[in-house]
């Protein structure tokens, strides 16, 4: 449930500046958000905290990656009005790669195989092959 | 424009667990172009270091990370290449 204290009422963020600009206000704010997306390089942002039960914790390590862009620019007009703007976009994709086990007896590392990705894969490249072996069939046909 | 571009093994920061840490490792690519950022990480190995029960004997041993997901995807990537090879050179006019 949205709570219309946090959201700052419409069309405004919790900062009182208005939605449209309330991702990035400057350039200062975009090179910060930047350097803020470098940190996902960082070792710990894969290895999650551990889930303690008893003598046993679980950790477990996912692949992240992350792109982000933006743009802006501005200028002025012959009277001397200015104007500027710009945008920005990105996205992030996480997958689960392993989960490990540590127990006092020993270590199990459990890979976490996605396998509708695999099965996705798979056929798209069986259709494609079944497609291009009957174009092959009908061009030697055609010779 | 601004550039970096760093692509290696990253050690981070020990994750503590009851009767040991464990210290994780990973293979990082960022890049930074002028506006844009790039990052792709993913694990490769945990260092960890136990307490032998009572004793105070350590026992430190590494675990490998095999990413089975994305290996398997390479291998149907590379069965769908030789395939669609020997299609292309069957289609090949013969001399």
């Amino acid at each position: 449930m949205q709570d219309e204290s946090t959201n700052g009422g419409e069309g405004t963020m919790p900062n009182g500046r208005p939605l449209w600009m309330g991702m990035i206000g400057s350039a200062q704010e975009a090179n910060a958000l930047l350097e803020r997306s470098l940190e996902a390089a960082s070792p710990n942002a894969i290895f999650q905290e551990p889930v303690i039960m008893g003598d046993t914790a679980v950790i477990t390590c996912n692949e992240l990656s992350v792109g982000v862009g933006v743009g802006y620019g501005g200028g002025s007009d012959e009277e001397g009005q200015g104007g500027g703007g710009g945008g920005g976009g990105g996205g992030s994709m996480g997958r689960p790669v392993a989960v490990i086990t540590i127990r006092p007896d020993g270590v199990k590392v459990e890979p976490i195989v996605d396998l509708t990705k695999l099965g996705i894969a798979a056929l798209s490249a069986l259709i494609a092959l079944i497609m291009a072996r009957g174009q092959v069939k009908r061009t030697l046909a055609g010779r | 424009m601004q550039r970096y571009f760093a692509a290696g093994v990253r050690k981070g920061n020990a994750i503590e667990f009851p009767g040991g840490a464990a210290t994780p490792r990973t293979f990082a690519i960022a890049v930074r172009l002028g506006a844009a950022v790039w990052v792709w990480n993913t694990p490769i190995a945990l260092d960890i270091v136990r307490n032998e029960g009572a004793s105070t004997a350590v026992q430190a041993e590494t675990v490998r990370i095999f990413d089975v997901t994305r290996w398997a995807l390479w291998g149907v990537g590379f069965v769908a290449l030789i395939a669609g090879a020997g299609l292309a050179s069957r289609a090949q006019p013969k001399e």
